[in-house]
């Protein structure tokens, strides 16, 4: 059988359960001459408990037109959002706080985001948290 | 209907927090690369409105050392058959012990029940192994039931009700939520001649009458909230046949399906996909 060769990569990030051929999986995926329906079925079906979370997914393109792809955690944002109860970030995160995560709440997020970061340490992963969760105007408090 | 495309290069730092503020206001999904995203917002959304949010983005970023330098640009894209690249290079496909599906620029197999289908921006092409176990699980058991009538939940192109016609079902119904849906689902059963065959939007029912035989090939946990319109839709000694599951989900379906009245029949495997049988 003939070697199956990698010729694209794509990171798509959308929202769980809830893929589909518009933008942005058409424009993304229609060009490489892969099954977008396909993608779009296994995508909702492996993420459709997840609730409204952004999921991003890396798809490996082979040179047969048949595709893999892998989830990865789920942006830190989506997370903060999820454990501080909000829907949305602050527009002026300096002056307006919509939330709040206790120190716990970031070492859990952190734990969570650990596999996807630049980093092995749990602790400068937490500082990673702690930055994107402020950018929110979402505080942290012990 | 078409779509903005916003190009925005920013710092991967800044990445997380942008996407999220993007989303909160709209915003349908990301293209990742290696130096920017690319962000696509409906344009009903209107461009006065995401404009001001991606400029705002600039602000979001002015805390805790995340990189301030963002740039953006757009372009306006209209609604177009993604898949087209792929239609082109559609293979026929066989199901079943008689089907084949083919596109309507194949010449249809001598021999075989021939599905005609173009298959649009909808799902069922008879290349997904759910499709395909469907397609088999419908020749099997209109030899012996389930031959007056028909409901496809979900109908996509329409393949299972297609499928159900070509054998002989006299009273067939698809219905689907998605308007993409219910175009191909008609032109499809225009290619195959078929007239008895009525395609409308919507889930299933009560109100759409009793069937011998409901298909739905959908997601586990659509299946499972739409249990109470399904089940209801099945005549006594009717078969059910549930599909687009994951192994590992089907659990969850059976119960729901069982609180509704159905019993469990049998279960299919293909690869990570699993089809149900159920009877009332």
């Amino acid at each position: 059988m003939a070697k199956k060769d990698v010729v694209a990569q794509v990171k798509l990030v959308i929202p769980a359960g809830k893929a589909n051929p518009a933008p942005p999986v058409g424009p993304a995926l229609g060009p490489h001459g892969i099954n977008i329906m396909e993608f779009c079925k296994q995508f909702n079906a492996q993420t459709q408990s997840m609730g409204d979370t952004l999921i991003p997914a890396v798809l490996s393109i082979y040179n047969d037109r048949s595709f893999t792809f892998v989830l990865k955690t789920p942006p830190a944002s989506e997370l903060i959002k999820k454990a501080s109860g909000i829907v949305k970030g602050s527009g002026v995160p300096n002056k307006d706080k919509v939330g709040a995560l206790t120190n716990a709440q970031v070492k859990e997020i952190a734990k969570t985001k650990l596999p996807d970061l630049n980093t092995t340490s749990l602790e400068s992963a937490m500082s990673t948290i702690k930055g994107t969760a402020r950018s929110m105007g979402v505080e942290i408090k012990d | 209907m078409g779509y903005y495309e916003f190009t925005i290069t920013l710092a991967d730092e800044s990445r997380d927090a942008v996407m999220q503020r993007l989303s909160a206001s709209g915003c349908l999904g990301f293209i990742e690369y290696e130096k920017s995203i690319v962000a696509y917002f409906h344009d009903v959304t209107g461009i006065n409105n995401i404009i001001p949010e991606v400029v705002a983005c600039k602000t979001l970023l002015e805390n805790d050392g995340l990189e301030l330098e963002i740039s953006f640009d757009y372009v306006y894209i209209s609604e177009r058959d993604w898949n087209e690249s792929w239609k082109k290079k559609f293979k026929p496909v066989d199901a079943g012990e008689r089907f084949s599906v083919l596109p309507p620029w194949e010449d249809p197999k001598k021999d075989r029940i021939n599905l005609i289908i173009d298959p649009g921006m909808a799902f069922g092409t008879g290349h997904h192994e759910t499709t395909r176990t469907c397609l088999m699980l419908i020749e099997r058991f209109s030899r012996n039931c389930a031959k007056d009538s028909f409901l496809d939940v979900g109908t996509g192109t329409g393949i299972l009700a297609i499928a159900a016609s070509r054998l002989g079902v006299k009273r067939v119904a698809g219905v689907d939520i998605d308007p993409n849906a219910i175009d191909a689902a008609r032109r499809n059963a225009k290619l195959n001649n078929l007239d008895n065959i009525l395609i409308q939007e919507g889930t299933a029912a009560p109100a759409l009458g009793t069937f011998d035989f409901v298909a739905a090939n959908l997601m586990s946990e659509i299946l499972i909230r739409i249990a109470p319109d399904l089940a209801p839709c099945l005549e006594k000694g009717g078969i059910a046949l549930l599909s687009g599951m994951l192994a590992g989900q089907e659990d969850g379906v059976i119960a729901a399906m069982q609180q509704q009245g159905l019993e469990f029949m049998e279960k299919h495997v293909d690869g990570r996909w699993v089809s149900l049988v159920m009877t009332r």
